[in-house]
């Protein structure tokens, strides 16, 4: 790869699109897309489907073509990438969301990555076994997380697993993209795909039971039922998924390709991204979790299992399905290291836009940043730990990592392909190219994929925002917490356009028109 | 499961897996 005029670098392609991948494999890939895809039917697959090509892919390339041209001019984070873009004052206050969101998201994802670890001891050492109803299962999660002791969340064995995982997180990021990031991806993500096909095949091999075979398991996700098509909430759940499942909107795919040269491909690597990430999530996701549950369940019961959301399959229902094959402990274990796999290359880069920001924008020195966000973030999963009953991770799940990530990608989309403009951002995407994307993805990036960002994002306005911001239906008691929740994120918002006002007024020069501002032509 | 069900999931299989070989491949066939 070649060197660019930055402190850090890729150095290689291949530990580039596994960071990539990685960024994009999280734990929706092998939890939340099968629930989906299980909840509606194999018609859920043809919205799937057809989001990813119309707002997926396309925003895959816009992504990773906003942080090549920031990086050219030394912007490893969306503020000043915007800035390059649209030469406004209010665009590096839109790039903030690029920095928030992918830091508030780590607070909370951190601490459900650290079940995995903590699961995948538990099951190395057999703590649960003999345990082989959903019920009971149910009881030790809620054991284990400290879930049943009034006020306070708190178990000493989650908690220390939650230092581990946050330890690891912080030594991966300390250490940079690559020593920390690029070498970490390079071994796990191959792994991650080895354990998956060791786990889709053990599923595809599993006998009947009680006369329901892996085929019957498999058609809860394929069976088309194409009345479902009518129904605008798997259509809207879809195209969510996509979204979530690609990272896309989290300012995270900037960051890592800020570190790609203007005269390297993105085009081809953004694909190699989205189909590696559609491997794991449609081919291993979708044989893991649904198909096993239905085979050890039955249909009703895996109905239950689906609607009480991603946790309940993964730590209640699956462990009792261990219990009853040969060698399930082995199993079992791969299972948790394969969700911990999931998730930390997933979390490893949610701090870097922030220490980017920093370190790049304010000039402040990497060791005095990297013990700040350490402190800091150990401070504000406190609550996420502590109040876990009070609903303070899905408060900040809600904000940060479901509406704030649609209504950025709508911001960027729109900058890219109407600001910016198609016929600068076509030039830019394909300076270096490997590949020629279509000419029709020049309509779609230019017309559809905004559009469609937009509606998706006045449907959910539509559909709920008013009484989740008023907090319809929360208990009283419980909404200080909430109110903890939002703080978090205001205060976060507040401090990250401060900085961003004190750097633009600080260092005028670096972010002055002192430079080539064609496409192609923005190395510093 | 139907006929058409598996020939429907092994289809999204085959696309998929089609197009995760031909980046691959175009990538480490590129000399650096």
């Amino acid at each position: 790869m070649a060197e660019l005029a930055r402190d850090d670098r890729w150095a290689s392609r291949f530990g580039l699109i596994m960071a990539m991948a990685g960024n994009a494999v999280g734990l929706g890939n092998f939890l939340r897309f099968p629930g989906k895809a299980a909840l509606y039917g194999g018609a859920f697959m043809v919205p799937y489907l057809l989001s990813l090509l119309l707002l997926g892919v396309p925003l895959m390339w816009v992504e990773w073509t906003i942080g090549r041209h920031g990086g050219g001019y030394g912007h490893g984070s969306t503020p000043g990438m915007f800035h390059r873009l649209w030469k406004h004052p209010v665009s590096k206050y839109l790039g903030i969301f690029g920095v928030l969101l992918p830091a508030m998201i780590g607070i909370y994802y951190i601490y459900i990555e650290s079940w995995s670890l903590g699961y995948a001891y538990e099951t190395i050492i057999g703590s649960y076994w003999g345990r082989t109803s959903d019920e009971s299962m149910a009881e030790v999660f809620t054991s284990y997380l400290g879930l049943g002791k009034g006020m306070i969340s708190f178990a000493p064995k989650s908690y220390l697993f939650f230092v581990i995982t946050l330890g690891i997180n912080v030594l991966i990021c300390a250490r940079g993209i690559e020593k920390g990031i690029e070498i970490v991806a390079k071994y796990a993500m191959p792994t991650l795909i080895i354990v998956g096909i060791v786990l889709a095949v053990r599923v595809l091999t599993l006998s009947p039971v009680e006369g329901r075979t892996v085929g019957d398991g498999l058609a809860r996700i394929w069976m088309i039922d194409w009345s479902a098509l009518r129904n605008p909430s798997m259509w809207i759940d879809a195209a969510g998924q996509v979204f979530f499942t690609l990272s896309l909107g989290f300012g995270m795919v900037h960051t890592y390709a800020s570190y790609v040269a203007k005269n390297e491909d993105v085009t081809l690597n953004a694909l190699a991204t989205c189909s590696t990430n559609e491997f794991v999530e449609v081919i291993l996701g979708g044989t893991i979790a649904v198909p096993a549950a239905l085979i050890f369940f039955g249909s009703a019961q895996t109905d239950e299992i689906v609607k009480g959301g991603t946790f309940h399959i993964a730590f209640h229902s699956l462990p009792v399905i261990f219990q009853q094959l040969p060698a399930g402990q082995f199993f079992g274990t791969l299972w948790f290291v394969l969700l911990f796999l999931a998730g930390l290359t997933s979390s490893m880069a949610m701090f870097t836009p922030l220490l980017l920001f920093l370190k790049d924008e304010l000039r402040m020195d990497k060791r005095k940043v990297i013990v700040a966000i350490s402190a800091g973030t150990f401070l504000l999963m406190q609550p996420v730990v502590l109040f876990m009953n009070q609903g303070v991770m899905d408060e900040l799940d809600f904000w940060a990592g479901t509406f704030f990530l649609v209504l950025f990608a709508a911001i960027e989309s729109v900058i890219f392909a109407w600001i910016f403009g198609m016929k600068k951002g076509w030039q830019e995407m394909h300076l270096g190219a490997d590949l020629q994307v279509p000419r029709i993805f020049y309509y779609i990036i230019g017309f559809v994929t905004p559009v469609f960002a937009i509606a998706l994002l006045g449907w959910w306005v539509y559909d709920g925002l008013w009484a989740k911001l008023m907090m319809h239906g929360v208990k009283p008691e419980n909404i200080p917490y909430l109110w903890i929740a939002r703080a978090i994120i205001v205060m976060g918002w507040l401090a990250l356009a401060w900085g961003v006002w004190y750097a633009w007024r600080t260092h005028p020069k670096f972010f002055e028109e002192n430079q080539q501002d064609e496409p192609g032509e923005s190395l510093p | 499961m139907t006929p058409g069900a598996w020939l429907y999931m092994l289809i999204v299989w085959a696309v998929i897996t089609a197009v995760n070989i031909y980046c691959f491949v175009r990538i480490f066939s590129k000399k650096h």
